[in-house]
């Protein structure tokens, strides 16, 4: 159901059947497919990458006390400032797929993310200034998706850039509404748009700031719903408002979903005012009007439709995933008995399935159609 | 596999319709269909499908809510009646439409709503048992309909019923509390579990048309072994004193390995599990080395770099491994004429 279509169905429809032609494309999909890395393999050399920096870290940091003694700060910033240069260097001049060239490329990993928490650490230490060190991690975080091409470090560069600008507006009102509006105008900007036909070397950035920008929003919301569940003193939750999302969230996320809805109406060719188009949007309005406790499913719901509409299995899962945590939390946060919300399960489950059967029934003549075909 | 047969994203069909010597417009119509929002058919299906699961997933929260409630007002026959009636009604519904996902999603529900059913009996008649029996009693007793089903989810649902009598079981009857020698062991079993159900899986898939083929499955329970079978190597490693007479604990974790990178690149080639069984053990390695450079050979300074280096060592020569194993020519199968598969 996820599925794409088949890269021979796509040729068969734009190329006369040539077989020489597809033998070419196979054996120039074989290439593609060896100098390929699947994201757990990715998620592997990630995850080695953040600990080997951490370990480089220390010892930088123990060599230069050896020799400076405590006044390491100011040295940590232009050491950081280096060793990120040299790492971009050594893995935009890295060729080739081989165990040298890999190594190569662990290592200006390691380097860079070491040489990143160089940079900041130094700045916040030398400043004594959490905005400064914010101001540093942007910048920084900025320079690398731009400069360094590997998707692991685009990745954390991403998450690390909202932490620090959310650090850095947390004195402003609404400023968590703000960071979690930004960050779905973010997503739906570059999987909706940006990825649609983009050159692979924007591919290249755009796919891993794009889920770097979920993740961060997934992280926000589960921050602020924990806190709005299990509540916290008066004190405690002055501290915290950085992170408690609100009303314009909850108005902003429905009104993305609106969009994405519309989005997709259009592109099959059905006009807002159908019926179709009316029916899920009155249903999405209600919803984010039931919901609005929890702004978090409304959220869900847009990422599962976003990785649906973009084939992205990953996009999907962590949705789904995302969806039961805080549909539950929806749910163990209304104010009534077990009773009262074992009726509510219920029969909002009962609504559901009425609604699944309805779809099945009323457009049942898709159902027997080939795929990318249209019913006259 | 025909290469052609892959999933069409916007690179490969790139390189496709490039290699095939398409002009500029044909690439980019080509590139366009691959970005192409899905099918109105297809957003029908994931439409209907998620509010199916979506709605029977409420309901029957509903209903574990209610009777978790234990509504005074509510006499026990009513209550059996209640459970009953629906546990039959969901297996009716699942045997009618068994070839249809309503079907299996029914089957799901009559398996899931034994569990309120057997709290119910032993609300009622306090019978005394512990509570990992009913975990483990309701794993039981679906048993005939997880083989039935060919539902993935359902399956899963049997193990997660599994692990859980097996911690209660474990809290229960030997009382070892955390943290005490032999606890440990608790990891053990729970991979073993999840072992014992991936061997399952893979017998299963050498039919000819295996019952379940979605292999999201193992490789979440391979994924959760693996992370279970690292606390007690951890432990041993780190020399924390839990493990005790149980010390072979620690071990498990490489036999596991071994049948794994065994089994995934003889047998069927998967380069998630084997990654996932690396990833273990490269953990564990990491780990020795630590305790090595800072304990006992105590290389304050230099040890960070040092760590360094055997890390990015570990990952590349891990990695590259990983790629080679599953980039070698493949083994040859045979297959008999009922369509087994034969080493």
């Amino acid at each position: 159901m996820i599925a794409r279509p088949a890269v021979g169905e796509i040729l068969a429809r734009v190329l006369p059947d040539d077989s020489a032609a597809r033998d070419r494309a196979r054996a120039a999909l074989h290439t593609l497919e060896a100098s390929g890395v699947p994201w757990y393999l990715r998620l592997l050399t990630g995850m080695g990458a953040w600990v080997g920096g951490g370990f480089m870290l220390s010892f930088i940091m123990a060599i230069v006390a050896a020799i400076l003694g405590g006044k390491v700060e100011g040295v940590a910033i232009i050491l950081g400032l280096g060793v990120m240069a040299g790492a971009v260097m050594l893995r935009r001049g890295v060729t080739g797929n081989g165990v040298g060239a890999q190594f190569l490329r662990q290592l200006a990993l390691v380097a860079c993310f070491c040489g990143q928490m160089l940079f900041i650490g130094g700045v916040g230490a030398t400043t004594e200034s959490t905005d400064a060190a914010a101001v540093a991690a942007l910048i920084a975080s900025a320079i690398l998706i731009a400069l360094y091409p590997d998707r692991v470090q685009r990745f954390c560069s991403t998450v690390i850039a909202v932490g620090s600008l959310l650090a850095l507006i947390r004195e402003m009102p609404y400023c968590a509404d703000l960071m979690a509006l930004l960050m779905v105008g973010g997503v739906l900007f570059l999987g909706r748009i940006a990825s649609r036909e983009g050159t692979d070397d924007q591919a290249e950035i755009v796919e891993p700031v794009m889920y770097g920008l979920a993740i961060a929003l997934f992280g926000l919301l589960i921050v602020s719903t924990a806190i709005l569940m299990f509540g916290g003193l008066e004190a405690d939750m002055k501290e915290v408002r950085a992170v408690l999302i609100g009303k314009p969230t909850a108005f902003g996320f429905v009104l993305a979903l609106l969009w994405l809805t519309a989005s997709i109406f259009g592109e099959h060719g059905a006009q807002p005012t159908a019926p179709e188009a009316m029916l899920a949007f009155v249903a999405i309005i209600a919803i984010g009007w039931i919901t609005q406790s929890t702004p978090a499913i409304t959220a869900t719901m847009l990422m599962l439709v976003l990785g649906f509409d973009r084939h992205a299995r990953a996009l999907i899962a962590l949705s789904t995933l995302f969806f039961l945590m805080f549909g539950t939390a929806y749910y163990y946060g209304l104010n009534l008995t077990l009773l009262q919300k074992s009726g509510i399960l219920a029969a909002s489950g009962a609504v559901c399935l009425m609604a699944s059967g309805f779809v099945r029934y009323r457009y049942r003549g898709y159902q027997a159609l080939d795929a990318h075909e249209e019913p006259a | 596999m025909d290469l052609l047969d892959l999933p069409a994203t916007p690179s490969r069909m790139r390189v496709a319709a490039e290699a095939a010597g398409a002009p500029p417009t044909s690439v980019q119509q080509a590139l366009t269909l691959a970005a192409a929002s899905p099918a109105s058919r297809d957003w029908i299906q994931f439409l209907t499908g998620a509010l199916l699961l979506l709605g029977a997933g409420l309901l029957l929260s509903g209903i574990v809510c209610f009777f978790a409630f234990n509504w005074a007002d509510l006499g026990r026959f009513a209550k059996f009646a209640v459970l009953q009636a629906a546990v039959a009604i969901c297996a009716g519904l699942g045997w009618w439409k068994l070839s249809n996902l309503s079907g299996r999603v029914a089957l799901f529900a009559a398996a899931v709503l034994v569990g309120p059913l057997l709290g119910v009996y032993g609300q009622t008649y306090q019978t005394g048992a512990d509570p990992w029996g009913l975990f483990f009693f309701w794993a039981l007793l679906i048993l005939p309909w997880v083989v039935v089903a060919h539902f993935t989810a359902l399956w899963i649902l049997t193990i997660a019923l599994l692990d859980t009598a097996l911690v209660l079981y474990w809290f229960q009857r030997p009382q070892i509390e955390i943290g005490e020698e032999g606890w440990l062991m608790l990891f053990v079993w729970g991979a073993a579990i999840h072992m014992a159900a991936v061997i399952a899986w893979e017998l299963q898939r050498r039919r000819a048309t295996p019952w379940l083929d979605e292999e999201w499955a193992p490789r979440l329970l391979v994924s959760t072994a693996f992370l279970a079978l690292l606390a007690p190597a951890i432990a041993l490693v780190l020399d924390l004193n839990l493990i005790g007479e149980t010390w072979g604990a620690g071990f498990v974790i490489w036999i596991a390995a071994a049948a794994v990178f065994a089994y995934y690149t003889r047998v069927r080639e998967d380069l998630f599990m084997l990654t996932a069984a690396g990833g273990a053990i490269m953990t564990v390695l990491t780990f020795i080395a630590g305790r090595i450079i800072f304990k006992e050979l105590n290389l304050e300074m230099f040890g960070g770099l040092l760590m360094s280096g055997i890390l990015i060592a570990e990952v590349v020569l891990g990695v590259a491994w990983l790629r080679y194993m599953i980039r070698r020519p493949a083994p040859p199968t045979v297959t008999s004429p009922e369509g087994e598969v034969i080493e």
